[in-house]
């Protein structure tokens, strides 16, 4: 069962050179309950993707579907009756935050905003609750961001975006600036309270193992594109697509005697003049001469859906 | 300033440098006596987790500290000069950009968000490689495809928010790179990028490193990186030094618990995310850092010793320093 699904969906920038194809033609899916994981190489529209698919920014063509209905057009009062249902979480809580606010003021906002509570005792029992779920305490709930660590802002930020009760959150590099023991705490508590508040996650992360760890269904995206999604075992265990093999290859070792090779080489494609066949085809190491010519469809091999000429 | 420095020969050396910050809860003491020697043509990575003093430690080389700080000894020798008795206006003019380059923690508050991407690196190059118009405007190309940045004349045109943050972040390092400096203080300069990109990106470091006999100093709290890149590594901790080794040695042979501790925390191939073990405890808040060694509570082998004397950094081989009372018995 489908919470979030897009159909061709397409996000492009106007720029002096031309037009970006952020995010061009790409129908996903985000399964009730699940976390997806999201990869790709910087700059290939995950952020982008996120933003549109919560109608942060508007589409420019293509469909957004939410619990099954087609959201990409609403506005006014359907939309934030339905924002209170998704949100998204960045990677830097200090810029998220605002600094002349306690906690209890960022917590308190969205949930007076959307009706959320009758009274200040179940909007406290609330707000404890879901500090409690963050490993923080009702303590901090007088505190203001500076008095917090840089993992007990993210908590924070994450907090907020839990309070409301989404069904849907995109996590945006939610622990990429933070310690490896903060990273850990955080994505333990984020994942216990998925079960708990019954949410699906969109997860973009450049860390592989963790994304490897954390995800149910796995999307590889390259240029604007999705390349590669399924089962996120599958598909670390056996990667399909070539970007997806470079892509993991590249993860370092702890283990000075053991380097990456640095196996993606060649001209990095522009998103403005994206190549006319397969946008990997000029740093493939697989590509044949139809790769430059014809863009490969995202079709069904191997238990999971690819876009490579190699896989028909 | 000396210029006959050759491959091996100290560049950039801080010495049992103290370094605290006045704030309204009381003292930060931020920096207990830090050791570090850069040595031309090496890169040297210092890693620890975050407020272990990181930052503090190359913004005190660099002359950038906020004004609550308090320099209580030591010295940053640069080529023999102590850079810690420079004025500012001698540290503008002759050491940053010129000398020593930083990249720093955050891309998007250390672009200037109303220039294009362009026109910042051109700053640089203008200032560092060439003041012709022309060929400045193609050395900023240069750069900008040299960190890899798709479609270089494209990007020179973007404002910061039309880019994404890992572009920013290679935006940041290119400005660095056409600075062609002798020192380049790295801070965190990966976060935001993918591994691949990661990768070509510490490949760019280690020729420049070859080529031009570039130092770098390499800050970052990713054991895998460090691993990557450096030939030398300290480990701090709560503003102190706990290990100092040859890369090679500290990954084979690690003496202090805290290493050990980092290089098992590093993400591996996990089935589910409870698996991810790291080291208990938390960070150390410097305000009353804890008595003698300051890793004692999150110590798996800390004695009573460990609370009251504060362990001295001991040369236990050769080049390889460790600060434990108990260093015999870990492994
Ligand atoms: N407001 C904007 N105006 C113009 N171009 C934009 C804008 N926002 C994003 N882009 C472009 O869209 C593309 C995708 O950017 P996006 O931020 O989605 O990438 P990303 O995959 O999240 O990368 P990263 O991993 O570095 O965060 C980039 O080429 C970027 O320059
Ligand atoms: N202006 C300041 N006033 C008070 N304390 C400060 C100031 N700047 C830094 N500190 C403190 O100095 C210590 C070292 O900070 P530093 O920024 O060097 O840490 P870091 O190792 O770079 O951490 P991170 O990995 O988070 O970047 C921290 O305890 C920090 O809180
Ligand atoms: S000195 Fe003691 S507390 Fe510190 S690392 Fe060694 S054993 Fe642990
Ligand atoms: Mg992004
Ligand atoms: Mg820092």
């Amino acid at each position: 069962m489908n919470l979030v699904e897009t159909e061709n969906l397409k996000k492009f920038f106007d720029s002096k050179k031309g037009t970006v194809k952020a995010v061009n033609d790409v129908s996903i899916n985000v399964i009730k309950g699940e976390t997806l994981g999201v990869v790709g190489e910087s700059g290939c529209g995950k952020t982008t993707l996120g933003r549109t698919i919560l109608k942060l920014i508007k589409p420019t063509s293509g469909k957004i579907y939410f619990d099954g209905k087609d959201i990409t057009n609403l506005d006014g009062e359907d939309m934030r009756s339905l924002r209170k249902k998704m949100n998204i979480v960045f990677q830097d809580p200090v810029s998220a935050l605002n600094p002349q606010m306690t906690v209890y003021d960022h917590l308190n906002r969205p949930l007076v905003i959307h009706n959320m509570v009758d009274s200040e005792e179940e909007k406290l029992r609330r707000m404890v609750d879901i500090l409690n779920t963050m490993g923080l305490k009702a303590e901090h709930l007088i505190r203001y961001p500076h008095e917090l660590s840089g993992g007990q802002k993210q908590r924070v930020c994450i907090a907020r975006a839990l309070c409301l009760e989404p069904d849907f959150l995109v996590l945006d590099e939610p622990t990429s600036a933070l310690d490896v023991s903060v990273q850990s705490k955080i994505l333990k508590l984020l994942d216990r309270a998925k079960r708990k508040f019954k949410v699906s996650y969109m997860f973009i992360s450049h860390n592989i193992n963790l994304v490897r760890a954390i995800s149910d269904r796995l999307g590889v995206m390259y240029l604007g594109k999705l390349v590669e999604i399924g089962d996120s075992t599958d598909i670390f265990n056996e990667p399909k697509h070539p970007y997806t093999q470079a892509l993991f290859k590249s993860v370092p070792q702890p283990d000075p005697d053991e380097k990456v090779e640095a196996p993606l080489t060649g001209q990095v494609p522009s998103p403005v003049n994206p190549p006319e066949g397969c946008a990997f085809a000029p740093r493939c190491p697989r590509s044949q001469s139809v790769c430059e010519r014809d863009n490969p469809d995202l079709i069904e091999a191997y238990g999971r859906k690819i876009a490579c000429h190699r896989y028909k | 300033m000396s210029s006959d420095i050759h491959v091996g020969d100290p560049l950039l050396v801080i010495e049992d440098l103290k370094l605290e910050f006045k704030t309204e809860e009381g003292t930060v003491k931020a920096l207990d006596g830090i050791n570090i020697t850069v040595k031309k043509g090496e890169i040297h990575g210092v890693i620890g987790e975050t407020g272990c003093g990181k930052s503090v430690t190359s913004l005190t080389t660099l002359g950038l500290l906020d004004n609550n700080a308090r320099i209580r000894g030591g010295e940053v020798l640069y080529k023999g000069v102590n850079l810690l008795k420079m004025n500012d206006e001698d540290l503008r003019q002759k050491i940053r950009g010129n000398e020593i380059s930083m990249i720093f923690q955050n891309p998007s508050t250390s672009l200037n968000p109303v220039y294009t991407a362009g026109e910042q690196i051109k700053e640089s190059v203008v200032i560092y490689q060439s003041d012709d118009k022309k060929e400045a405007q193609k050395l900023v190309l240069d750069e900008l495809d040299r960190v890899k940045l798709p479609d270089p004349e494209d990007v020179y045109d973007k404002y910061p928010h039309e880019l994404s943050g890992g572009m920013q972040q290679r935006v940041m390092i290119a400005m660095m790179l056409a600075c062609n400096s002798n020192l380049l203080i790295a801070d965190e300069p990966t976060t935001a990028l993918d591994v691949s990109i990661q990768a070509q990106f510490l490949k760019i470091l280690r020729g420049l490193k070859e080529s031009r006999d570039l130092s770098i100093l390499y800050i970052t709290h990713d054991m895998a990186v460090i691993s990557e890149i450096c030939d030398v590594v300290t480990v701090m901790y709560g503003g102190q030094i706990a290990e100092k080794a040859d890369v090679h040695e500290l990954f084979k042979n690690p003496k202090h618990p805290y290493t050990i501790g980092l290089i098992h925390s590093v993400p591996g191939v996990m089935e589910s995310i409870e698996e991810f073990e790291t080291i208990p405890g938390t960070v150390p808040r410097l305000i009353n850092p804890p008595s003698g060694c300051r890793f004692h509570p999150r110590c798996e082998y800390a004695r009573e010793i460990c609370k009251e004397k504060k362990p001295e950094l001991e040369e236990i081989e050769k080049d390889h320093f460790v600060a434990c009372h108990f260093w015999e018995e870990v492994e």
